[in-house]
Order: C-alpha cells, then structure tokens, then sequence
C-alpha cells in the first residue's frame, strides 16, 4: 500500500450570502453557498491528483480550504497522519512550510512593487532563513525554473506570462515543499507556453518527489498530467478513478458529458450533437436528490429524491450515481474513445 | 467557375503608434471568405488576430490604430473607403460581431429583451428608440402588472417591485431558438442577472435576428465553460447553416477550430504564417509554428512521455526579431530564415505557407 501523504475527510466549506439585518432576522436559516460539500477523497505520496470541473464547482474553494487558508465548516484535513484541521498557530505554521500553492493569473499573484528575487526569497524569509543561504537558494531554484539568472533584480512586468508563472512556481518550491496545490497554473497562458510548464512542473515532480493536487477545468492538462483524477460538480465529487480509466469509461452522466462536450484538435471528430443542455446550478440552492439530475439524460425519479453517495463501482473507480452499473458496458461517445498515441505530426525536411 | 468571395482583405497593415514608436500589428494580411464558410484564425495572444476582427468592422480604436495600407473588399465595397455614416450601414446586418466577454459587450442599463429588440428595429430600418430601464419600447399595453395583489389595492409601489414587459413573437422565438429556457422570463432581466452561457447565447440570438453576411465572433467561446462551449459552437454552426452567414471565427484554441472551421488561417507575430482547409492543415501542417501548436496540444496520458513543447516565448511586437519572425523558437532554423522575411507562398492550390524550409522561393 502506497503511503498517504493527504487525506481529506468529509469536508464542508459554506460560505453564507450576506444580507440585510432584516432578512437575516425573518429567515431562520441564512443562506449558504455550498461550495464544498461532503468531499473525502486521499493522495499517495509522490502522485498528482487531476481535480477537474467547470466554474463554481468548488474546485478552488475545495484546493485553498485543504491548505487551511480557508476556515473549513466540518471535516478533518490529516497530512502526514496529522489532524492539521485542528492546529492552531505556530503549529500550524510549521507545517505551511511543507505545504504550497501556485496560483491561476500570473499577471495578479505577483507583486508588481517587489523585485522577482525578492518574490522568490520572501516565503524563506518569513521561515528565518540567513542571508547568504538565502541567495544561493533563490539563485538554485530561479536556475531550476529555467529563469534567467540575471534578470532577477527586475521586476515581474518586465517578464512574459510565461516566465512570470515561473516566478509564480519558483516561489512556491523555494521552501521545499512536499505538497503543492496547483490552481490552475496554464489557463492564463498561451497553448506554446503551456506546454513548457507542463513540463516543468513534471520535471520537478520526478526531481523533488513532489505530490500536487492539480486543479482544472481542462481536461487535456489532467490526461498529461495526473495519475489519477477526480470530477468535481456543484461542490461534489461525483467521480474517482485513474486517469485513463475515467477519460475512457466514466462511470456518471456527467463525467461523459463534460468528456464528450471538450473538442479535439481533429477536424474528423467533430462533436455533433449537444453533449448536455442547461447549466451549473446555483450552489446556493442545490437541487434535491442528485445534483446532475435536473441535465441529465438519463435521470429517473429516484434521482430526483436521493442523493447518490460515492461508490466503488470497479476496483480504484469510484462514482456517484444510483445507475453507475449500467455505464460500465455502455458504448461511449467517439469522442472519449482516444488512440492511446495519436501520431506525432513532423514536418517531412525538404530536399 | 470561380465562386465570388464575400470579404477579401488584401495586404492589410495596422500600426499602433504612440509617441514614441509604432507597432505592427497586422503585417500583410490578405485573407478572403467565401459565402456562408466558416474561417478561423487561429493564435496565441499578440498575434493581431483580434486586430483584423476590428479592422474588417471599423470598430479599431483610432488613435492608437491607423491603417496603414491595404483593402478589404466586401462584396465589392472597399470598407476602407467609406465614410462612418456609409459603415455604419453594413454593420448589423452585413457584418456584425460577437465578443469575448459578454458581460462587458452588453449594455448594462437595458433589459435583454430590449437589445435584441433594438437590433430588430435596426435591422427594419426603424430608428432604435432611446429609453432606458425595463419600459417596453414597442408596445406599451404589453406591459405585465407584475406587482401583488396587497401593493396594488394599497397603491403602493415598493421599489422592488419591477414592471415587467410581455414581448412577443419574434424577440421570444429567437431565445428559445438558443436554447433558452423560460425565455419570457430571461427578456426582462438586466445582463448582470445572467449567467456568462447565458449571456453569450444572448449575443448570438442578437446576431441570429440581424442575418449578417458575416459574422465576425472573437473568442466567443473563452469566458464559458466547456459543456457551455460545446452549445455555443453549436449553435455558431446553426448559424452558418440556416442563414448562411460566413463567419469570422476569432480563437487561440486550435481544437475549437478544428470543431468547426472550414478554412484555418495561422497567426503569428502580426503575419498569416498558413491558410489551409481544415483537414490539410490537420494532417500535414506546413508551417513549424502549426506543427508544433499542434505537438503542444496535452494530447498525451502522463505515462506516455513528454509533450513537444515550443521553447520560447510570444515576441514582443515593439522589437520583432529580424528575417522570419517565428525563426528565434523554430527548431528547423536554417541561416537563411534568420536574415530573410518569408512571404506567404501558394505551394498547391487553395493553401499558403510563409516557410522557406519547404517553399523557398
């Protein structure tokens, strides 16, 4: 059995709706955004875990609540087989150390009035690093980044996208951290770029025997990836699995839904038809029963009154739908059916 | 027998000039669009892709923008030459445009149902009537008395109480047309009120009631999400199918275009660097940029290796590199590329490529 470095139980993070007094007094119950609901879910050590859904799924809310930088409502967060939802203070602080985060936009998580060394060199700074360690640290971890050593007195405008979320990884790996959450770390990049920071990322995965929680919404970046991925929906896991073995058969509605709607860079596999009408509930007033039931194909009245709990439906593939049986042997949409190695495209040279 | 192009932008250049210095960016561009076909251009950010957008409909912000040189003829008409109050005339129901963000394209003071109104009235030929907030301006007795029985026999209007406006017909059809559900309800909303999806499929049933020719969509599928995408794009398709409407589509995700697209035209740095029909450029890419957009794309699982990615980064359009500009990030770099500008070549019919590798010329 592979070593658990996280592990989440029954997590729940409400944010309540603010309101005028008086709606508060009338209203017995305020309302809540249920953001995260009930989510439970482990990451073995050194493995990247895919957390997929599309916005407002609690995707984020769930990665920030996890690393305690949002007061979670109940659940218990144990990373290496310590309850840290439970610490306090200095305690806790300790363990930021092991813990980071790399941010979505690059463009708004660095400070545009500090210098990109000392972006890098501050989270040693607040952990009381000596000086002269700290330079060489930066200088070795900008080099492992591939940032340009010189360039480091300047300032983060001065830095593409690109190479500002460099910046952006750099500072989260300058402490040696075990466990890194990564926010959408490609979105606001450019499809050339993203690929170098794919890379890079997986390169210091193998290097420095990382563990990441991999938050996105696109699902080409989780296949690259994650070794096994779960699929967030209106603050729920609704399912868990490899990597492969949800991409190629998902075992809830929604899964092959999301997985038929995403388009291929192949003119011949064109999406036909609408995978799935209608759009995200609200999370403020989730609808009854299972969550998808209001958009899916294949709903029934039990779905409109039970909540499906999440299921081991095959060995290591979990899912969260009364009818998850029924998919297994059904026949997928073309789109999700994917060549293991599709060909890679090179220009013949000429002569 | 030839068939005659809607719009042909021919060597279209566009400086951004400050005080100081002016930047390129569009260098040449010549594209054309035949009737009801869908061309994409495709690019990553800086590219100019969204500058040749604005330039076909006038709407580039001038200063900074000045055209510099070029024509774009559409159905014979040099849009270029045209005076505002001529222009003004071909956009709507000639071309007109969908954005990215539509919750910032959208007027925020007028009701959903009124804007699509306004673009029917527009496109009759009657003269948009101004008044803001949620009156009607059609028809008045159309007005729903939304207020409860207590307020009304009281007399009182609360504030919160909003005179709704019973639209019909057309304004209606064109909601449900995309897939909106409860349209009588979402006409009477402010855009603020709507989801992004929501919103966006808003744009588009505007653009469905004015039947343009051309239909110019940047990026309108990047503030959505997926399963939101996959509606739109198909609805984009509709579109072309039942008003054969060309469309423009603006978009820097290759598989989107690929989606969609009959013709795709590459972008980089300000030039067309490849124009090709949708599966040539697929299965054999003629330009490295293309063929390494493509190798970039994560199409891989993780135990599959590693992807190709394209060293470097988007130039800097203040500084282009000299000769070919994609040559500082080409792997297949040859002496020649990094003095040299490539002009786009017609190697067979019907495609274009700016590449000396295989089309020295």
């Amino acid at each position: 059995m592979t070593e658990n470095i996280l592990q989440v139980k029954n997590l729940v993070k409400y944010f309540p709706v603010s309101h005028s007094i008086l709606a508060r007094v009338m209203r017995r119950t305020a309302l809540q955004v249920h953001a995260v609901d009930d989510v439970s879910l482990t990451i073995a050590k050194n493995e990247t875990l895919g957390l997929v859904g599309e916005s407002g799924s609690g995707k984020t809310t769930f990665g920030r609540t996890v690393l305690m930088l949002e007061r979670r409502t109940s659940g218990t967060i144990t990373f290496q087989d310590q309850t840290i939802s439970e610490m306090k203070g200095d305690e806790l602080r300790a363990f930021r150390k092991k813990m980071q985060i790399v941010f979505q936009d690059p463009y708004s998580s660095l400070d545009p009035r500090t210098r990109v060394n000392d972006i890098i060199a501050e989270p040693l700074r607040a952990f009381g690093t000596r000086k002269d360690a700290e330079k060489e640290t930066v200088k070795r971890v900008a080099t492992a980044v591939n940032l340009p050593i010189d360039g480091l007195s300047r300032f983060p405008h001065e830095f593409s996208g690109g190479q500002r979320q460099r910046i952006a990884i750099a500072r989260a790996m300058v402490l040696e951290p075990q466990f890194i959450v990564l926010d959408e770390p490609t979105s606001a990049l450019d499809s050339s770029v993203q690929a170098q920071i794919l890379n890079l990322l997986r390169k210091m995965q193998e290097q420095l025997g990382l563990t990441y929680l991999l938050i996105t919404h696109n699902v080409g970046v989780v296949r690259y990836m994650a070794n096994r991925m779960t699929v967030m929906y209106c603050g729920k896991l609704v399912e868990m699995g490899s990597t492969r073995e949800v991409l190629e058969q998902p075992l809830h509605p929604y899964t092959v839904a999301l997985i038929s709607s995403i388009p291929q860079p192949d003119p011949t596999k064109r999406v036909k038809t609408m995978p799935v009408t209608g759009e995200v509930p609200s999370a403020v007033n989730p609808p009854r029963g299972c969550r998808f039931n209001p958009r899916c194909r294949h709903v029934q009245d039990k779905c409109r009154v039970i909540e499906p709990a999440l299921r081991e439906i095959l060995p290591g593939h979990w899912a969260a739908c009364h009818f998850a049986e029924e998919f297994i042997s059904m026949d997928l949409p073309p789109q999700s059916q994917k060549s293991s190695s599709p060909p890679s495209k090179t220009l013949p040279r000429a002569g | 027998m030839q068939t005659v192009n809607l719009l042909e932008v021919k060597d279209l250049t566009v400086t951004y000039r400050s005080a100081v210095r002016g930047i390129t960016a569009l260098n040449n561009v010549s594209l054309t669009i035949e009737p009801s076909q869908i061309v994409a251009v495709v690019g990553e950010s800086g590219c100019g892709k969204s500058t040749l957008g604005l330039g076909i409909i006038r709407l580039l912000q001038k200063p900074p923008a000045e055209v510099d040189s070029g024509k774009i003829l559409f159905k014979g008409n040099d849009l270029l030459k045209l005076s505002e109050r001529e222009m003004a005339g071909f956009r709507g129901t000639g071309i007109s445009m969908i954005f990215q963000e539509p919750m910032s394209s959208m007027d925020p003071v007028y009701t959903v149902g009124n804007q699509i109104n306004e673009a029917i009235e527009i496109r009759d030929g009657r003269k948009a009537s101004k008044s803001y907030g949620p009156f009607p301006r059609t028809n008045p007795e159309l007005r729903k008395n939304t207020q409860g029985g207590i307020t009304r026999l009281l007399g009182v209007h609360l504030p919160s109480s909003r005179k709704e406006f019973a639209w019909t017909g057309e304004v209606v059809d064109v909601l449900k047309r995309v897939q909106i559900a409860d349209p009588e309800q979402v006409l009477n909303k402010y855009p603020h009120e709507l989801s992004g999806g929501m919103l966006q499929r808003v744009m588009i049933a505007q653009a469905l009631v004015e039947k343009p020719s051309l239909l110019i969509a940047d990026e309108p599928t990047s503030a959505v999400d997926v399963t939101t995408q996959a509606q739109v794009l198909q609805l984009i398709q509709e579109l072309r199918n039942e008003i054969n409407s060309s469309i423009l589509l603006i978009t820097h995700d290759l598989a989107v275009a690929a989606q969609v697209a009959d013709r795709i035209a590459v972008m980089y740095a300000g030039e067309l660097v490849e124009l090709s029909d949708v599966r040539e450029l697929f299965d054999e890419p003629l330009h490295p940029y293309t063929e390494g957009l493509l190798n970039s794309q994560p199409h891989k699982y993780r135990e599959e290796g590693w992807l190709d990615a394209v060293p470097g980064d988007v130039p800097d359009l203040k500084s282009p590199p000299p000769g070919c500009r994609f040559h500082p990030r080409c792997k297949y770099v040859l002496d020649r590329c990094r003095a040299e500008h490539p002009e786009l070549v017609e190697p067979k019919p019907k495609r274009g490529v700016a590449c000396f590798l295989r089309y020295p010329r």
